[in-house]
């Protein structure tokens, strides 16, 4: 039997600035080796988590254990376990690559860095000669790279990604995401992902929690969380004939008709196929596809209606 | 850690700095020729002074200008790398990968003061030899005399230490203490005797450790032997530096974590 080990326990962890609540007594379990992702607007407490979780911030109430340490009791113990990626981070712009990365690396106590430089790096596409370059001569992307390259030197355990492709362009951005899967797959990390970049959290992680105003509304993986948060799916076929489109079911929620374009919205999946046959028996019909909700449509509407009933909650007040 | 881990962390910040510094090739240049600039404008003064009657130092006024100078520049720089190791990282975006380290956080802020020793010595070593070969004055450097001069380095690196961490918070604060530590070259004796001074002026500089090793470095030149008050002065006010400096530090950064100020710059 596999044991599963909790490396990352969060809870009612909490957090304010200057009476602002930045975080309201979130909780939440990642266990070893998986992809985590916290999703959520600006301002909705992604990087304050990461920032308590690396022990750069203290928090207010709740308990935060990394690898079984107490980020505020034994803050050196956690930092020798994890570190952290973002892109606002940076090297010293007037050093070279290789001097920069043997600065970090005697930090780290790695001494054979230029060896595993050259090979992570040429996994991520870095050639020899832009080792020889000063970091004021990067762009955004190979600095990324070289960013994760250090990280893979120091060979942390846990691993934390504040918006990483912040920043990159998107061809840029998809390129570091792949790379990034790449590692994972090999290195078997413990990966805490934060984005509001639905593409990227869907893309990488095994679990999500949508975070919005410091609060988690949902925790699940990407697929269920999309089917419960936003359960519709999308019928959109082309009529080619003259006979009048005639639908009635139970999972419909409404059809949309404009000329011989036509959408119908369902509840959920669950009987889209006796509701595509009931289609294809009442009218002719060319380019019949099945949509489902991008995690995209699904956490807009998530955080949407969860802003609407707090307002709602509190117009009163 | 062990020593071995301890002393390639210090040595690896010792060179990113030396790197850093050759990387500016001009201002490089400026570094190795600002002392012999300052040390020849004061020495021609000091001569000057001499030649006009002289005030009566002992060994000339050249000597007291060119000792004064050497003593200043070697404390001047391990206060300020002390005082502004942190604030450097956090401008250019780099603290977060230090602090990162399960390393205490004063290994960097001791290595970059170490780094700007070697700067001291480098200026030491080029003052010295500007002073001997062009002005004829002898500083008469003894061991026991050098030795004070690298404990009047060490008597200042904690109050950097406590600026470092203040700088953390507040970073206007940098300016206020600069404008501080420069008025100790008044109340000090850096340029004249600190007898010169109005006598309220006079206790103030006997508060400042500054002013007894000046003095001992001064008495040691000249005279072969470091007066005793100068010798417990400095190790005492050294030990209280370094306590502030460590207790500061740490409050300071304390505070910064609850603030969430440590990143912020």
């Amino acid at each position: 039997m596999q044991v599963l080990i909790i490396v990352i326990n969060v809870k009612k962890l909490r957090k304010e600035f200057n009476g602002t609540t930045a975080l309201d007594g979130i909780s939440f379990k990642v266990k070893k080796g998986e992809v985590f992702g916290l999703l959520g607007p600006n301002g909705a407490g992604k990087t304050t988590t990461v920032k308590i979780m690396s022990t750069m911030l203290l928090p207010d109430g709740g308990k935060v254990m990394i690898g079984g340490y107490d980020v505020v009791k034994q803050p050196q113990k956690v930092r020798a376990m994890v570190d952290i990626i973002t892109a606002r981070d940076k090297f010293y712009r007037r050093l070279t690559a290789y001097q920069n990365m043997s600065f970090f690396s005697r930090l780290y106590g790695v001494y054979d860095w230029k060896d595993k430089m050259e090979d992570f790096g040429d996994r991520l596409g870095l050639e020899e000669k832009d080792y020889e370059k000063r970091l004021a001569d990067y762009s955004t992307g190979m600095r990324q790279k070289l960013n994760l390259v250090r990280n893979l030197i120091r060979d942390t355990p846990i691993l934390f990604l504040d918006e990483p492709t912040l920043g990159l362009d998107p061809v840029s951005s998809r390129k570091f995401r792949s790379l990034l899967k790449d590692i994972m797959d090999r290195e078997e990390k413990t990966v805490i992902f934060t984005s509001h970049n639905m593409f990227e959290v869907e893309e990488l992680c095994e679990r999500i929690a949508i975070l919005n105003r410091g609060r988690i509304t949902s925790v699940g993986k990407p697929g269920a969380l999309k089917k419960r948060i936003f359960p519709k799916r999308l019928v959109e076929f082309t009529m080619t004939g003259e006979d009048s489109l005639n639908l009635t079911d139970e999972a419909i929620d409404h059809i949309e008709k404009k000329g011989n374009k036509v959408r119908v919205y369902l509840e959920d999946g669950e009987r889209i196929h006796e509701v595509i046959e009931k289609i294809v028996k009442s009218v002719r019909v060319s380019d019949l596809s099945v949509k489902e909700p991008t995690l995209e449509e699904a956490f807009i509407r998530h955080t949407e209606e969860g802003d609407k009933e707090r307002e709602e909650a509190t117009s009163w007040m | 850690m062990d020593v071995k881990e301890y002393f390639t962390i210090l040595w690896a910040f010792v060179v990113r700095d030396w790197q850093r510094r050759w990387s500016y090739k001009l201002n490089f240049i400026a570094m190795l020729l600002y002392p012999i600039v300052w040390v020849s404008v004061f020495g021609v003064l000091g001569r000057t002074i001499d030649d006009a009657g002289g005030t009566g130092a002992p060994g000339g006024f050249s000597m007291y200008m060119v000792t004064g100078i050497i003593t200043w520049r070697f404390i001047r720089v391990g206060f300020f790398d002390s005082s502004w190791s942190i604030r450097w990282e956090q401008h250019i975006g780099t603290f977060k990968n230090i602090y990162m380290l399960p390393n205490h956080l004063m290994i960097p802020v001791s290595a970059t003061a170490l780094s700007g020793f070697t700067v001291s010595m480098l200026n030491f070593v080029e003052m010295w030899l500007v002073a001997e070969l062009v002005f004829g004055i002898s500083l008469n450097m003894t061991v026991p005399s050098f030795l004070f001069l690298v404990l009047a380095w060490l008597s200042v690196i904690g109050f950097g230490f406590a600026i470092a961490g203040v700088a953390i918070l507040y970073k206007e604060i940098q300016a206020v203490f600069t404008v501080i530590f420069f008025s100790f070259q008044f109340f000090c004796g850096v340029f004249f005797p600190v007898e010169a001074l109005p006598r309220a002026a006079q206790y103030i500089s006997r508060a400042i450790p500054i002013t007894y090793a000046l003095n001992g470095i001064r008495t040691s030149i000249t005279h072969g032997y470091i007066p005793t008050t100068d010798l417990i002065v400095m190790p005492v006010a050294g030990l209280i530096g370094l306590a502030i400096g460590l207790i500061t530090l740490q409050l300071c950064l304390k505070k910064a974590l609850r603030d969430g100020k440590l990143e912020r710059y």
